[in-house]
């Protein structure tokens, strides 16, 4: 097996990825041990204390605490989780979806190719979050159909970087080989074509977790994503905004969440690149 | 070269030409308030659901004050007078009260030109009656004479307070005749931003969802001209937005600063901060079509584990106060005697476990654009896990959820919170009318609830009310009690208007009767 993927060094290469990777095992682990690890767990899933609502940052309350009097640390901790299980659940599925139908395209080319491609296309001429937005608007807001509607506007970006992927591979004579010798394209598609380009798919995974965060933040802020009393970061940040002047503590902590998330898997997205990319790692 | 192929003259016009945009691009960057003091700048939450005053059931409200006239307007509770003359300048009723005649303005025109007579006056309260959203107001109303061209009788079929329906912020608007056949050969001939008023100002501009203009009516038969003669509004649902604008000088005033706020205003020497009696209502309808809610039993248990103080405490942000039943304090026929629900879970799961409900799971929805629903809401939701029962909560636009609700009741919502105010002064006609008397087809009666008993107590209390008052309130009263033991409803709290008005000019103080509204044509420079 290519070694490329049995060493994991690479995520440890520079300051900058190992910051990365420490930042992403930190939110992993959050995410899992979040209800052991919050100092309120009953808060962090949402349970009110009016009585200490709008603390500021102290020794209380080590990141204050929000309208509801909930401490905003456990609510951050809590946030973890839908945070990660949105970006994964919709990166799968799209990569899935958009890979099946990359490596058909790809490798059938014809009218399969033409009607499939137009019909990605079609999806992208929109800008995903608007497409996302006039999905879930469709659907009705909730996490649920958030993530429903991430996935339309994922899955075409998978399928034209898959397709053009395997239409390179689909050239390559042990292809055609295979394919003369009587190999079922099954087959074919599956263990040759499919295997030589998970590089990219890869990284294209890694990349776009963090946008996937971004965007379900995004959809919950203008309240079309997940919904109250959710420990969600793109609400907290929504309901931060309206004290944002005197009850700073809310929006800055949850955004600074999402930030960390974005940023971690956008290093570790270049640091994947890097690593599967022969000319740069020759560099 | 390019440059080479400028000659002195070019060159001269280049300079100008940048001077100009230079100036120009100055100009727009000066605040408003040095502008010229024609304009004044406004950022309000108020959405059009339609520029129909016939129609008119909602927000726009706002706008429709400034630009249609009633009859009377009804003045705040503090002022000399109950009511302000309008396009009528006198009115009586007879001893039985079933005959109110009115006497028009002399010299009241509407902006397309045409005079307000009593022929107008009769199409718009006809046509209000026939197909208007608030048309129940005119209900006692049985005939309308025009005996001369400025008088008008109204004849009714029992003895009601005419001088206040005819004030009432929807319903009672008298539209040009011209529209009102306009509208009735193209339903959507308002939706442009078309007018048929005659009040102050009239619409210039509109841009859905985004922006009104409204330009002072020359004509106007008022003696005093409004100070700014343009009101240019943005629609700005976001309260934090509203009040940067404010703040940062893009408006003059902003409508909606959120509750949250109003507390760092206090100390700030630009602005003051008014507290007003409001009739807005917060109320939550169970959907009682379905089991279990269709239950009083369950309804009772899932009010009594309501944390009031705390929804009141975090929606209301200290201008609120817990609500007895659908009916704001202060308005008629409030009730102080009307019981109210408190937080007892022992008495609520008992409730619930004597109806044998378990794994109940109920949907919330919520006006998402209410800042102040998407802040209590959460804890209802709190309430009802603290005894089993677990619930989604739904933010959607108010029309969204509105129509969700009228649309197919038996799976529609199970709690609809809703914010409420009473179309005039009257919550008797209105809010236990309208939010609680059963209904063919759902408008407001969104808990569905029928009880024939209620329905009796607040016809009878309604076609009692323009002869005797307190009888009509004894009944009203029994009608509310039984509102507290059925439990149709959630009754959650009044909240006080809060305005944050910038010191530099004068605005007219809030009129309860026109809860939505703002009336343009008193705003001044303080100095």
């Amino acid at each position: 097996m290519n070694t490329r993927f049995t060493s994991l060094s690479f995520l440890f290469k520079d300051k900058l990825t190992k910051f990365a990777s420490l930042t992403l095992v930190t939110f992993i682990i959050v995410a899992i041990f979040g209800p052991w690890i919050a100092p309120n767990a009953q808060q962090g899933r949402g349970t009110a204390n009016i009585d200490d609502s709008f603390i500021g940052p102290g020794k209380a309350h080590w990141l204050g605490t929000d309208e509801l009097g909930r401490d905003l640390l456990s609510r951050i901790i809590f946030g973890a989780r839908p945070a990660l299980l949105i970006a994964l659940a919709v990166v799968a599925f799209a990569a899935i979806i958009g890979t099946a139908l990359g490596l058909i395209a790809g490798f059938r080319g014809g009218w399969i190719d033409n009607t499939i491609m137009r019909m990605s296309e079609l999806f992208l001429s929109f800008p995903p979050l608007l497409l996302s937005l006039v999905a879930v608007t469709f659907l009705g807001p909730g996490l649920i159909n958030a993530l429903i509607a991430l996935i339309i506007s994922w899955w075409p970006w998978y399928t034209r970087l898959i397709r053009v992927e395997a239409r390179i591979v689909a050239a390559k004579p042990f292809v055609e080989i295979s394919s003369a010798m009587g190999v079922p394209n099954r087959i074919v598609i599956i263990r040759h074509i499919l295997r030589n380009v998970t590089t990219p798919l890869i990284v294209q995974v890694a990349a776009d977790l963090g946008t996937v965060i971004l965007a379900a933040g995004s959809l919950a802020f203008i309240g079309l994503g997940a919904q109250p009393p959710s420990a969600d970061w793109g609400l907290m940040v929504a309901q931060g905004r309206n004290v944002i002047f005197d009850q700073w503590w809310i929006s800055t902590f949850s955004g600074l969440a999402i930030f960390l998330a974005v940023l971690a898997f956008n290093i570790l997205g270049d640091a994947l690149r890097d690593h599967f990319d022969p000319r740069i790692s020759r560099q | 070269m390019a440059l080479s192929t400028f000659s002195p003259s070019s060159r001269n016009r280049f300079v100008a030409v940048a001077t100009a945009l230079l100036l120009g691009a100055a100009s727009l960057s000066i605040p408003s308030s040095a502008q010229a003091a024609t304009l004044f700048k406004v950022a309000t939450s108020a959405a059009v659901t339609t520029w129909d005053p016939i129609q008119s059931f909602s927000t726009e409200a706002f706008y429709m004050t400034n630009i249609y006239e009633p009859l009377l307007w009804k003045n705040p509770d503090a002022a000399a007078d109950d009511y302000s003359p309008a396009l009528a300048t006198s009115w009586n009723s007879s001893k039985d009260g079933k005959t109110w005649t009115f006497k028009l303005r002399a010299g009241a025109t509407f902006h397309d030109g045409t005079p307000v007579n009593a022929a107008a006056v009769k199409a718009s309260i006809e046509s209000s009656k026939a197909v208007g959203g608030a048309g129940f107001i005119w209900d006692p109303l049985k005939t309308i004479d025009t005996p001369s061209a400025d008088t008008v009788v109204f004849n009714l079929s029992y003895p009601a307070p005419l001088d206040l329906i005819a004030s009432s912020t929807y319903g009672a608007y008298i539209i040009s005749p011209a529209a009102l056949a306009a509208v009735a050969k193209d339903a959507k001939y308002y939706d442009s931003g078309k007018d048929g008023g005659s009040g102050p100002y009239t619409i210039s501009s509109y841009k859905a969802g985004s922006s009104v203009v409204l330009t002072a009516y020359a004509k106007h038969w008022a003696d005093v001209k409004p100070a700014y003669s343009t009101i240019d509004i943005s629609i700005t649902p976001d309260g934090i937005t509203a009040q940067q604008m404010m703040t940062s000088g893009q408006v003059d005033w902003a409508t909606n600063i959120p509750l949250t706020s109003v507390k760092s205003f206090r100390t700030n020497n630009k602005y003051k901060v008014a507290v007003y009696k409001s009739p807005f209502n917060y109320v939550g309808y169970f959907n009682t079509l379905r089991a279990p809610l269709n239950n009083p039993v369950v309804r009772q248990a899932l009010s009594y584990a309501i944390n009031y103080r705390d929804i009141v405490k975090v929606g209301g942000q200290g201008y609120a106060t817990q609500a007895r039943g659908p009916v704001p304090a202060g308005i008629y026929p409030f009730d102080k005697n009307i019981p109210q629900y408190s937080r007892q879970l022992a008495k609520a799961k008992s409730l619930l476990a004597s109806a044998g409900v378990k794994n109940l799971k109920l949907k919330i929805t919520y006006a998402s654009e209410n800042s102040a629903e998407a802040r209590f809401v959460p804890l209802i939701k709190d309430a009802f896990e603290s005894i089993g029962v677990s619930a989604d909560v739904q933010g959607i636009l108010f029309n969204q959820q509105w129509a969700a609700a009228k649309k197919d009741p038996a799976n529609a919502q199970d709690l609809f919170i809703v914010k409420y105010w009473p179309t005039y002064s009257d919550a008797g006609v209105d809010n236990l009318w309208s939010l609680f008397h059963s209904s063919t087809k759902p408008f407001f009666n969104l808990s569905y609830w029928k009880n024939a008993t209620y329905d009796k107590l607040i016809d009878d209390a309604i076609t009692l009310s323009g002869s005797d008052k307190a009888g009509a309130q004894k009944l009203y009263s029994q009608a509310m009690n039984i509102l507290f033991t059925e439990a149709p409803g959630l009754y959650l709290y009044d909240e006080s208007q809060v305005s944050v008005l910038p010191k530099k000019f004068i605005i007219p103080s809030y009129n309860i009767n026109y809860p939505f509204s703002a009336f343009f044509a008193g705003v001044k420079l303080a100095s």
